[in-house]
């Protein structure tokens, strides 16, 4: 797992990340997450456009289809890359990776971590409090955020 | 007639050379390349500091003509060719961004550190009398 870190992160790889760092994965998650959700409005536009040219007029969408895209993509974004690398573009930039009992993160166990996630992301808060830097949702699905600067 | 005057006198002045004993002074190949590189580049230097080399050529050498003979596209291809530029753009980005993002981390796992010593002074606070 030291493989491509320098040095001094050496004494880190492995071990269960705190919260500060998690919540700043969170947070860039959450801004890849809002570009994700405009890229999807803007190809629901494009269609539109190219189906009713003379007749165009950006879609409204009502609050809770909005709300319910959102957190769907949000779920689909966490599960898809807990899934295939165990990493999400901010875990990524952290130095993060999410990892299960067996090491890589099952579908199934992603997908329950992304939708607990969802439901619950204050569960997060946990890790201040846990010793072993758990959030609540690690507890439910026994998974563990390490740093792993290797890529 | 006038030839065999003239070897006379060569021979003559050999043979007066030879009498002053100056015949070392005729130097083997050798020694007078050493001779030569050394004052060569001392008298080339004196005459150098005392003739304006940049109003010579300005003077006397058509320096459009000389651009005109160069291949400059062809020099630049090379230059370009042999420096790698995208590579070189490519690795220093990718130092300051490997560089950026070491930092990051690196203080991320400083304020997590700070964050578990808090935490772990809490937990053994002692209690007072309940």
């Amino acid at each position: 797992m030291t493989g491509h870190a320098p040095h001094e992160a050496w004494p880190h790889q492995g071990r269960r990340a705190g919260i500060m760092t998690r919540m700043t994965a969170a947070v860039l998650d959450a801004v890849v997450l809002l570009a994700i959700v405009s890229c999807e409005y803007g190809m629901v536009a494009g269609l539109a456009f190219l189906v009713h040219p003379f007749t165009f007029g950006f879609p409204r969408p009502s609050r809770w289809l909005t709300v319910g895209v959102a957190l769907a993509s949000t779920v689909g974004y966490l599960a898809a890359a807990w899934t295939i690398s165990g990493r999400t573009c901010g875990a990524l930039l952290m130095g993060l990776r999410v990892v299960g009992p067996a090491g890589r993160l099952r579908p199934a166990g992603a997908l329950v971590r992304a939708v607990l996630c969802v439901v619950f992301p204050v569960g997060l808060l946990w890790c201040a409090v846990s010793a072993r830097n758990q959030s609540l949702q690690d507890v439910v699905v026994r998974t563990s955020v390490v740093y792993d600067w290797s890529r | 007639m006038v030839e065999s005057t003239r070897q006379r006198r060569a021979s003559s002045w050999v043979g007066s050379v030879a009498r002053l004993g100056l015949l070392p002074l005729v130097l083997p190949r050798w020694a007078a390349r050493r001779v030569l590189d050394a004052l060569v580049p001392l008298v080339v230097a004196e005459v150098l500091r005392r003739v304006d080399m940049t109003t010579l050529i300005i003077r006397h050498v058509d320096l459009d003509r000389v651009v005109a003979e160069v291949d400059l596209a062809g020099l630049v291809e090379d230059v370009l060719g042999a420096v790698d530029l995208p590579r070189l753009v490519r690795e220093s980005t990718g130092v300051l961004v490997s560089g950026s993002v070491r930092r990051v981390r690196l203080g991320g796992i400083a304020a997590d550190e700070a964050v578990g010593r808090v935490r772990g002074r809490l937990r053994h606070r002692p209690t007072g009398p309940s």
